[in-house]
């Protein structure tokens, strides 16, 4: 009885791989490449939806094993946005933006951090740019739902080995994406963020952002400095480019605005972009009672690469395979 | 510098993050103990591997390095400061070498505190049962060297990360957060937007010279 239940079982394991083997290279070749141009427009529809789109949700957020959600708002008037992210874990700190004023709020620490922003790097969510397309190659997956709302899957799959795949769940109506997925070399999930309830087209509350930026009474209001300045300015230079990513920003800051009691450090930040991930690029005087092990590290899809750079320390970091951190480093020159 | 001349520094480190790691056999933490007690480097290297456990834990704990380094030294002159009151006991074997008095209980307190610290490590990071390998807060074992100086030399010794090694060995580097919060004020990555990020549980390849 029991080795002819265990015969069945070894039948229906075998069946069960032969089921998986025969569906991967159909799951693989669903859905052409999309042509330059409709990518080009997908990822504008993308772009649009999360700019215009007035919405509210629960976005769930987890990677290796570890699970987040934040209360995420936004709305736009025409010409005024409104955005709010409110961690509802850890130290529940909330960011609130208006247009370009961004203001972290910590409320055990009763600190809040006020900064202008970039107005092209202020937005607190995803940005996806159609430019995209020109390191990305577009498939439509197929549908299905996500927070109850009808999505089509997107699967972003990269030109090169330089940066990861994602596979991107689009709302069919408004175009928002509604949940990302990045994914490592072997299609395996490295990080992914959805929506776990979300409203679409909600009247705007413009007041619901505003409102807490006023009551700051309380709160120790910090103002980091971030100077504007570009990577020759500095000394430096990247030769050759890494393929695909354009600076996007170079600014030197304090790391740790709130903390930043004894003389902070400013740093030099570059940030390359793809149009849909981005590369950050630390450079800071070498400090050898702290700079002392380079440093390879991966946290979800952010992997990080620490090392000294003659009297400097480098600090290359995002959602890039540790190959495209290691190419930044190699290419980093020191022109003076 | 160790009691042991025997054992080099990576023996010693190794050695250290075993038994930090509850994976050494009562030997060698016999002689770890006895390297610790006599190497002011070890103290700090000791210290390190369970601060890297409680930044595990939580990343506010991260932020005050300083803070339970002076509360080890007020304990330490507390613990100094307390008359011995234990109970006689009949010495079994007298041949043994006696170990000096306060150092003989510092260091089992030390351990046990120790025990406990990697306890609360292992249960949190056990707490998301997705059927993958538990991540434990792990000294580097495998030390790789790399090279630092000239920029050739040094880029090409960065050895390659994928893939790493399900529940292999695993450093959280407490410096990390403040460049993670600044990379992620450019919201141009999707999931790792969300300010503070989430992701607590690290997976690390740290090397050491």
């Amino acid at each position: 009885m029991r080795a002819w239940r265990s015969r069945i079982d070894g039948l229906g394991l075998l069946a069960l791989l032969v089921l998986m083997c025969a569906l991967q290279p159909v799951r693989a070749a669903a859905g052409a490449a999309l042509s330059d141009d409709e990518a080009r427009k997908w990822l504008a529809r993308i772009q649009t939806a999360a700019h215009e789109r007035n919405y509210q949700g629960t976005l769930v957020f987890s990677a290796d094993g570890s699970l987040s959600s934040a209360r995420v708002a936004h709305f736009n008037n025409g010409a005024q946005s409104y955005e709010r992210v409110q961690a509802l874990d850890g130290r529940m700190q909330q960011t609130l933006r208006h247009n370009d004023r961004v203001y972290t709020l910590w409320p055990q620490a009763r600190v809040a951090v006020v900064e202008e922003r970039d107005p092209l790097q202020a937005s607190l969510r995803p940005v996806v740019e159609p430019r995209a397309a020109e390191s990305y190659e577009l498939r439509i997956q197929g549908s299905g739902h996500v927070a109850g709302r009808e999505a089509q899957m997107l699967l972003l799959s990269p030109r090169d080995g330089n940066r990861f795949a994602q596979r991107l769940w689009i709302d069919s109506r408004s175009g928002l994406v509604l949940r990302a997925d990045i994914l490592g070399a072997r299609q395996q999930v490295l990080e992914s963020s959805a929506f776990s309830q979300v409203e679409i087209d909600v009247k705007p509350q413009p007041e619901s952002v505003l409102q807490p930026m006023k009551q700051l009474a309380g709160y120790r209001q910090v103002r980091p400095a971030q100077v504007p300045t570009r990577l020759e300015q500095e000394g430096w230079t990247l030769n050759p480019p890494v393929s695909g990513f354009r600076l996007a920003n170079c600014t030197r800051r304090a790391l740790d605005p709130v903390e930043g009691g004894a003389a902070p450090q400013p740093v030099l930040q570059a940030v390359f972009s793809d149009g849909l991930t981005h590369v950050s690029l630390f450079v800071e005087p070498l400090d050898r009672s702290r700079h002392q092990q380079p440093l390879l590290t991966q946290v979800g899809a952010t992997h990080t690469l620490m090392h000294a750079h003659g009297d400097w320390w480098v600090t290359v970091m995002g959602d890039v395979p540790a190959q495209t951190l290691k190419q930044f480093f190699q290419a980093l020159e020191r022109r003076r | 510098m160790n009691n042991d001349p025997a054992m080099n520094p990576d023996e010693m480190r190794r050695l250290l993050s075993a038994i930090a790691d509850g994976e050494a056999g009562p030997a060698e933490v016999e002689s770890g103990c006895g390297a610790w007690a006599a190497d002011a480097r070890l103290h700090e290297r000791w210290h390190a591997y369970h601060l890297i456990g409680d930044v595990l834990r939580s990343e506010d704990l991260a932020y005050a390095p300083r803070h339970d380094q002076a509360f080890l030294e007020r304990l330490q002159l507390r613990l100094d400061a307390e008359p011995a009151v234990l109970a006689p006991r009949a010495l079994a074997q007298t041949d043994t070498p006696v170990t000096p008095r306060r150092q003989g209980w510092r260091l089992p307190l030390a351990m046990a505190a120790g025990v406990m610290a990697l306890a609360t490590v292992l249960v949190v990071a056990n707490a998301p049962t997705d059927g993958s390998a538990p991540t434990i807060a792990q000294a580097p074992q495998a030390l790789m060297p790399v090279a630092q100086g000239t920029q050739g030399a040094a880029a090409e010794s960065v050895p390659a990360l994928e893939p790493v090694p399900a529940g292999g060995r695993m450093v959280r580097d407490a410096q990390l957060d403040r460049y993670l919060r600044a990379h992620r004020d450019y919201a141009a990555a999707l999931p790792g937007s969300l300010p503070g990020g989430a992701g607590r549980s690290v997976s690390t390849v740290a090397f050491e010279r």
